[in-house]
């Protein structure tokens, strides 16, 4: 319980000037389609330069917290996802917000999110050396069976049709090729100078979900339909509140996946949020609800996405291993500060580690706070005309794209690749499996590739990539999960 | 029907370009991953045409889009020769006098249009430009 005798250095002035600020900051940062909390993070670090390290790791800590959630409130509000962390709250989300219960999807997203981060720090104060331990047991064999988990999801999520949904994953697994072998490094593919560095994870993310958004906010004009962001029905809190804590399975398993997706090293939040979702779906008594405005849906993306905050910072605090991209940019931040992580951070530096992550814990709180009070003012972002949305949406994409690496290739692709996505979802195709491809491409090739390197060496490619127990545990989930959704689209064609 | 073959037709081309592309060239150990890829893309679309499909009814009105394509492909083209804040406030400005319903000359900028589309870029411009210092296009203006 040392953690407990930290708390009184979170409550200065100072710092909860810092955490308030850091909060509201991250939640806007986060809102705004492009600034991930990788890159919301990382603008901070410069301004912690002249900060005590304790005070600089404490904005961080809130920021990152903060922009988590409040990426949920453009997917809700606008169908653009701010991170790709919550492409699954989008899905249901958004359905919520055009039927006039904006509010309410934005009330399960907070309380979610403090429910799944105060569980995720709680795992981080408590579980941290067992964890670490299991972290560093996570090779190329396990992360390849944890992208072809991710990739099982493929066959069933966005998209009415299976066929659709695989096609459509796998062009995103193809569109992930493109740039480097991750192991040879020889270009594929890089037919014009603007593909030579790949397809971004972020611009594909913007590309395909802001621009289609766009060009459908545009098109309402000729159709002289309501806006169809138009109708807001205000929703007490208090009801939003007990229902989310009723829905005890949907928060278990988007908490639970959370933690273990974040101390995966390299798997990232994006995941969390749509293995949850799947699982919560495929466990769930009607799972046709889910994409037509089910809360559960939005419970579990949003828990799962905020668990796996504290439990990413496992690796990265014992280890030196960063558990997501954002967890890279704060293992940064902890350097320029000159602290080094290991086994003796928890020793030498233990005051400022301490009150580092108890004020997580307070992060926790006031992201529930301002994000709540945020929402209350939801409508007016509602009844804003679509071609002033579309305009803005159109600006922010543009400025985010290119924000990520200063490229003017990121904005052409985001660009193209959301022009063609506007085309395909005429069609039927969803963005969801395509950006899910492209997230779950480099970690499949590259951990492929080099567990066959390993394999070649050890003479046996099946045995390696089949054998330890974390391997047969996500195989099976895997074989679980695929025979679930045969079974699922099988049961509805009779 | 008509339109299901269509998209059946578009996908298969599509997976045969891919087939190629990925099996063209002869560096089989650099394109392992893109070949495992495209084999299952070209099975799926093969698939595609045994199973029937519900057909989409989802409208689609290219004259109205066609303004707004054409800006957007001029948005990325004076992007770097003018400045990104410059640009956007001018797409932003001409975006919606398009698509909004008035009765008005094209060449006539409503008040509220022109202030709400500057306050939103000069708004972007103190955060991002000035406060947080983050890097945009710049090019004869801002």
């Amino acid at each position: 319980m040392e953690f407990l005798n930290y708390f009184g250095h979170v409550f200065t002035y100072y710092h909860i000037l810092l955490l308030i600020g850091g909060t509201f900051a991250g939640i806007i940062l986060g809102a705004l389609p492009g600034l991930s909390p990788t890159m919301s993070v990382a603008l901070l670090i410069p301004f912690t330069f002249h900060m005590t390290p304790t005070s600089g790791l404490i904005l961080l800590g809130a920021m990152y917290t903060a922009t988590v959630a409040g990426g949920a409130i453009s997917a809700i509000l606008a169908n653009v996802p701010g991170a790709p962390a919550n492409i699954a709250t989008a899905m249901d989300g958004h359905v919520m917000a055009k039927k006039g219960r904006a509010d309410e999807a934005l009330h399960y997203c907070f309380v979610s999110s403090f429910i799944g981060g105060i569980i995720g720090v709680f795992v981080l104060i408590f579980f941290t050396p067992p964890l670490a331990e299991l972290s560093l047991a996570f090779g190329p064999s396990e992360l390849f069976w944890v992208a072809i988990l991710g990739i099982t999801i493929i066959a069933t999520i966005g998209s009415g049709s299976a066929l659709k949904g695989l096609i459509s994953g796998l062009f995103g697994l193809m569109l992930a090729t493109i740039g480097d072998n991750p192991v040879l490094g020889e270009q594929r593919f890089a037919y014009s100078e603007h593909l030579e560095g790949g397809i971004h994870i972020v611009a594909a993310l913007i590309g395909l979900f802001a621009i289609p958004q766009v060009l459908t906010l545009l098109e309402q004009f000729a159709h002289n339909d309501k806006s169809i962001l138009a109708s807001v029905t205000k929703t007490k809190l208090f009801t939003s509140i007990a229902y989310n804590l009723s829905r005890i399975r949907a928060l278990s398993i988007g908490s639970i996946l959370g933690v273990i997706v974040g101390i995966i090293p390299g798997a990232g939040g994006q995941i969390a949020g749509l293995v949850a979702y799947d699982q919560v779906r495929k466990t769930s008594k009607n799972p046709d609800n889910f994409g037509k405005g089910e809360p559960d849906g939005i419970i579990a993306a949003e828990s799962a996405n905020n668990a796996m905050v504290g439990p990413s910072l496992v690796p990265l605090l014992t280890l030196g291993i960063p558990g997501s991209p954002t967890a890279a940019v704060l293992l940064g931040g902890l350097l320029i500060h000159g602290i080094f992580p290991g086994h003796d951070l928890f020793t030498v530096n233990k005051e400022v580690i301490w009150t580092f992550i108890d004020s997580l814990i307070v992060a926790q709180f006031l992201m529930l706070i301002v994000g709540l009070f945020l929402s209350r003012h939801s409508g007016w972002i509602m009844k804003v005309p679509d071609q002033y949305m579309a305009s803005a949406i159109l600006v922010l994409a543009v400025f985010g794209t290119y924000s990520i690496q200063n490229s003017y290739s990121d904005v052409i692709i985001m660009m193209s690749l959301g022009i063609m996505m506007y085309f395909a979802s005429k069609i039927g195709f969803s963005p969801v499996p395509m950006v899910l491809g492209i997230i779950l491409g480099p970690i499949a090739e590259d951990n492929f590739l080099q567990g066959m390197l390993i394999a070649q060496s050890q003479g046996s490619i099946v045995g390696y990539f089949t054998s330890g127990t974390i391997n047969i545990i996500i195989i099976s989930i895997c074989v679980i999960s695929i025979a679930y959704g045969v079974y699922s689209t099988n049961k509805k064609l009779k | 029907m008509v339109q299901s073959i269509k998209i059946k037709l578009a996908l298969s081309s599509l997976a045969i370009l891919l087939l190629w592309l990925s099996f063209y060239p002869e560096d089989a150990e650099v394109y392992l991953f893109p070949r495992i890829i495209a084999l299952s893309i070209a099975v799926l679309t093969l698939a595609l045409w045994f199973v029937s499909e519900k057909e989409t009814k989802k409208y689609n009105n290219f004259k109205v889009l066609a303004p707004g394509l054409l800006l957007i492909f001029l948005y990325i083209s004076i992007l770097e020769w003018l400045g990104f804040y410059t640009s956007s406030l001018l797409v932003f400005i001409v975006l919606i006098t398009i698509y909004t319903k008035k009765p008005k000359n094209i060449w006539y900028i409503g008040l509220k249009e022109l202030l709400i589309a500057t306050a939103f870029i000069v708004v972007l411009y103190l955060l991002f430009a000035l406060l947080l210092q983050v890097r945009t296009p710049t090019g004869l203006i801002v």
